[in-house]
């Protein structure tokens, strides 16, 4: 007995809510071609932990890093990235996680064959879902541990069951509305399928700085392999040397940048501060005078070295001759 | 307005009594240049951004106490995160997107629809209710 406008309302809403779920997308086999890819595969043996009441952020992120051989669980993962009166993680936080545990994690590329190509390499893929609606989000975190091209399906571990299977659609669209957003955790020195440079090096820098050094530095000796001559690579391993006190190996990155780019004045800050550490004051002084000349009155670059030698001629032994100070090399003192 | 004159004179009074402690967490070791600095070095003045960091770290701890993480817990956390995370937390922690739901709430989610259906007429599933 519903007036019709009443009835059409509703039917407007429900149009209006559902408004992610319309329009049809390519089927599997289609994105697959061309790709090299598998027409099916699955990781069977990914672990499965079953998510305990909203920890499913706990539960995806231990079965990644347990598949990248972390030694951990969904519980003692829950006091790292659960945040109880949101009952639910946060992308940061399982980012931020991952690092405490010396693995890179790495946002790979939006598009579904870069996903399924990091199956293909035998990476497990933590997913955010929206299983809700774009004004009323249900957000989900699951992992991605298969497909299947014959059916048009993605098989996931997610929430308590072990193994989902989704409509390729479904499961699009569930990504789409979470800004397609996927990670990997990698091993030292591992690389996902296509890395973009910057992203990859970035990511390791903000492993550098939650402290995890020797991981970095692992990860950029593989970034110097991958892309020879990366500045950003020489720099990170250059502190990460440094960090871990190893001023030969540091002093030798900083001069293989800028032997490659020297009007690099973080470097030349850096060489300059490892030469005073060393005690080579000449050598420090050289550095942070080749610096300043080409600083501009703005850098912030002109503070630190103008630090440096104010330090160099305070010291008690300043004016006294140096120690031979040899020069550092990749192979040694020369 | 207000907001922002209160927070500059927070980051001025801060920058000037804070600078020379050593209090500030620390971007760089000694003179060395941190790689993540040098990253962020051309969007940002650092010394400023190092204060800022600071009263982001103040601001994101308190926030996720007060959303039930164990105080001791917080420090570590917070660790593992940049300088850009951090802001993006400080200003964003209530609206990112927690991922924890279970099928449970999906469910909820299709009665909603189907009550609204209901309600509205389009549908008939209720009737014995």
């Amino acid at each position: 007995m519903t007036e019709p406008h009443i009835r059409s309302f509703g039917l407007i809403v429900v149009i209006f809510l559902l408004a992610g779920c319309t329009g049809s997308r390519p089927a599997l086999d289609s994105m697959l071609a061309g790709t090299g890819l598998p027409a099916s595969m699955e990781l069977a043996d990914t672990p499965f932990f079953p998510q305990e009441a909203y920890q499913c952020g706990p539960a995806a992120l231990a079965t990644v890093l347990v598949a990248s051989a972390v030694n951990v669980t969904p519980e003692e993962l829950a006091s790292k990235v659960y945040l109880p009166k949101r009952q639910g993680s946060l992308q940061l936080e399982l980012v931020a996680a991952s690092r405490r545990y010396q693995r890179l994690p790495y946002r790979i590329d939006p598009d579904l064959p870069a996903l399924l190509a990091e199956l293909d390499a035998g990476r497990p893929v933590l997913v955010l879902q929206n299983l809700g609606l774009t004004s009323y989000p249900v957000w989900h975190y699951a992992v991605v541990i298969g497909f299947d091209a014959a059916d048009n399906t993605i098989l996931l571990r997610s929430g308590d069951r072990e193994r989902i299977v989704m409509k390729t659609g479904k499961f699009m669209r569930t990504r789409e509305l979470a800004d397609n957003w996927a990670l990997v955790t990698l091993r030292p020195g591992e690389f996902p399928i296509n890395p973009d440079e910057f992203r990859y090096l970035q990511a390791v820098a903000a492993l550098e700085s939650a402290g995890k050094t020797g991981a970095a530095a692992t990860f950029y000796q593989a970034a110097l392999e991958r892309w020879p001559g990366s500045t950003l690579a020489l720099f990170g391993l250059g502190n990460s040397y440094y960090q871990q006190g190893d001023l030969q190996l540091a002093e030798t990155q900083y001069r293989r940048l800028l032997a490659i780019q020297p009007g690099n004045l973080a470097a030349r800050n850096n060489l300059a501060q490892v030469l005073a550490d060393r005690g080579c004051d000449a050598a420090a002084f050289a550095e942070v005078d080749a610096g300043l000349a080409i600083a501009k009155p703005d850098s912030p670059i002109r503070n630190s070295l103008l630090e440096i030698r104010s330090k160099l001629i305070n010291r008690p032994s300043a004016g006294e001759p140096d120690a031979p100070c040899p020069i550092a090399t990749e192979f040694g003192w020369r | 307005m207000y907001r922002l004159f209160a927070r500059r004179f927070i980051v001025c009074l801060l920058s000037v009594s804070l600078m020379g402690t050593g209090i500030l967490p620390a971007v760089s070791v000694a003179g060395i240049i941190g790689t993540q600095s040098m990253i962020e070095m051309e969007q940002t003045d650092t010394d400023r951004a190092r204060v800022e960091s600071f009263i982001e770290q103040e601001n994101v701890r308190d926030q996720m106490v007060n959303l039930g993480v164990d105080p001791a817990e917080v420090k570590e956390r917070l660790a593992a995160l940049t300088d850009a995370e951090l802001s993006m937390l400080n200003q964003n922690i209530d609206n990112l997107p927690a991922g924890g739901s279970s099928l449970l709430v999906v469910i909820g989610i299709v009665f909603v629809v189907l009550l609204v259906l209901e309600v509205t007429g389009v549908i008939d599933i209720f009737k014995k209710v």
